[in-house]
């Protein structure tokens, strides 16, 4: 190959070729397979290359794993996985997405890759059971949303300002299946707020004022976290397709011994949100890597009216509450005014 | 999942995993941009695994890997404006296959390319570092350098081509190529 066509093509993969070499660089690959064989050789060693040399912020590094749940011996593990594969996947076929997409970065070990589809499935299969779960939820930091991007955003917001958020510290948060849930908050002014869904009528109820009803689902679900993107946390792997389309996925199974993780031992996945979306910068969910059972959740720089909080939910309890807690008939007496906002 | 879904998938994430490298730097040439790369990488794997079910398994799976991601591609180029001039449908065909054809040979050779990192002189490796690992692009590199684009871009190439001297050497065991 001639000195001329390798610049052509160097100059090309680095995007720095003009229309007019590009026609020419076109007309020599139409040439000859042996011509586009060079090519694909040289592109080939420009995408190894940046495989190898970049930072790729789309991979932790074993000392950016969250140090807080996860034992020891998953940043050991994570550290292996630094020349995995990126990516995640979004299909209907959930279980399937969740094995194929999130495995991709476990690298080709053919035993890590066992290890995580068997640690998915039963993450997955937990997560779809219809049992209750009830999160305390803790704030970990609370800050006010950057200046940055805010002035542009206020001249195109109405000047009416939406009621400010109740507090999320010490609130719980109870759900069940992909779209019931529970969130008790303590108002400093009205005592406790209730907002829930029993998956058919999104509801709210204030000690203070009526019981607001709405056929939205999401129409009262503003404070939960993780609706950003329609995702109750309770259901964040029935919901993976719409976790995915927002936020790289990781997983960092839990240590082995002889090839079989503990029941007990904890697994963690991490959720980084892709540049563009919206929503929380960062998810974090430590799981039981035998039984799949999530243990506890931690969400980093949520976005929560004027404020960013970082925060932990912990699991409470699990199983406890009866089938019409979700409804709230439940939490008030027939007495108590109800207004349908729709 | 029943079992059989399961091996299923466990096929299909094998085939993929072996495969993407080659789809990674097969989209990487059509399409420049890092984030744009992944993106249509991200996408291929959501087809591979859609659509696992119709590969032919006498087949290579290379060839019918980057048939789906020159669907991709396709669906990609029908929804956004065109930027930049790119291949048309034949000339994509080609490459496809042209990369399916040195990809066994590539897959060995680039396994070398870590050791021949090493051996590159202190200045050569800087100038990988800043285009590959800080992607700043020729501009950026002749500015900090205080050189012109173009000679950046000439040494960028030789550099590139020592590295392709390195990792197509047999001699890499210790031997200096």
């Amino acid at each position: 190959m001639s000195e001329n066509k390798a610049a052509l093509i160097w100059a090309y993969l680095d995007g720095q070729l003009s229309p007019a070499d590009q026609v020419q660089l076109e007309d020599w690959l139409r040439e000859s397979s042996d011509h586009r064989a060079e090519f694909a050789r040289a592109a080939m060693l420009h995408d190894r290359l940046r495989g190898l040399l970049g930072t790729g912020d789309e991979v932790l590094g074993p000392q950016e794993v969250p140090s807080a749940k996860p034992a020891d011996a998953l940043v050991q593990r994570g550290a292996t996985l630094k020349h995995g594969i990126r990516w995640a996947i979004s299909i209907t076929a959930i279980a399937a997405a969740v094995i194929f997409g999130l495995v991709l970065w476990q690298g080709t070990a053919s035993s890590e890759l066992r290890a995580a589809v068997v640690d998915l499935q039963r993450l997955n299969d937990w997560s779809r059971r219809l049992e209750s779960r009830s999160f305390r939820i803790r704030i970990l930091d609370d800050r006010p949303q950057p200046d940055k991007g805010r002035r542009g955003r206020d001249k195109l917001e109405p000047t009416v300002s939406p009621p400010p958020k109740r507090p999320l510290d010490g609130a719980l948060l109870h759900a069940r299946g992909e779209n019931q849930f529970v969130l008790e908050q303590q108002d400093p002014r009205e005592g406790v707020f209730l907002a829930g869904c029993d998956g058919e009528i999104g509801w709210s109820v204030s000690p203070q004022g009526a019981a607001r009803t709405s056929k939205d689902l999401n129409q009262f679900n503003r404070d939960a976290p993780g609706h950003e993107h329609q995702l109750p946390l309770n259901s964040l792997f029935a919901s993976l397709d719409r976790l995915e389309a927002a936020y790289r996925i990781q997983i960092f199974p839990a240590a082995e011994s002889d090839g079989v993780a503990a029941p007990e031992a904890k697994s963690l996945l991490v959720a980084i949100k892709k540049r563009g979306q919206r929503g929380s910068e960062r998810f974090e969910v430590t799981y039981e890597s035998g039984s799949g059972r999530i243990l506890g959740m931690r969400i980093i720089d949520m976005p929560y009216g004027p404020r960013r909080l970082d925060l932990e939910l912990n699991l409470e309890a699990e199983g406890t509450l009866d089938q019409d807690f979700f409804e709230h008939m439940s939490h008030h007496d027939g007495s108590h005014p109800i207004v349908s906002e729709d | 999942m029943s079992d059989e879904d399961s091996q299923h998938s466990l096929k299909a994430i094998r085939h993929w995993t072996l495969a993407q490298p080659l789809v990674s730097a097969y989209l990487g040439s059509i399409v420049p941009s890092k984030a744009d790369r992944d993106g249509l990488l991200q996408q291929t794997a959501v087809a591979v695994l859609k659509s696992y079910g119709s590969y032919d398994s006498s087949r290579p799976f290379d060839g019918w890997v980057l048939g789906v991601a020159q669907n991709v591609l396709r669906n990609h180029f029908r929804k956004v404006s065109r930027e930049r001039l790119v291949f048309d449908e034949v000339l994509l065909a080609g490459l496809a296959e042209s990369f399916e054809a040195v990809a066994a040979e590539q897959a060995e050779q680039l396994d070398r390319l870590d050791e021949c990192l090493e051996r590159l002189a202190p200045a050569a490796r800087s100038l990988c570092d800043l285009h590959y690992r800080d992607e700043l692009s020729i501009e950026s590199i002749a500015q900090q350098l205080g050189k012109t684009s173009a000679a950046v871009a000439k040494t960028l190439q030789r550099v590139r081509e020592q590295l392709r001297g390195c990792i197509e050497s047999q001699k890499l065991s210790g031997e200096p190529s």
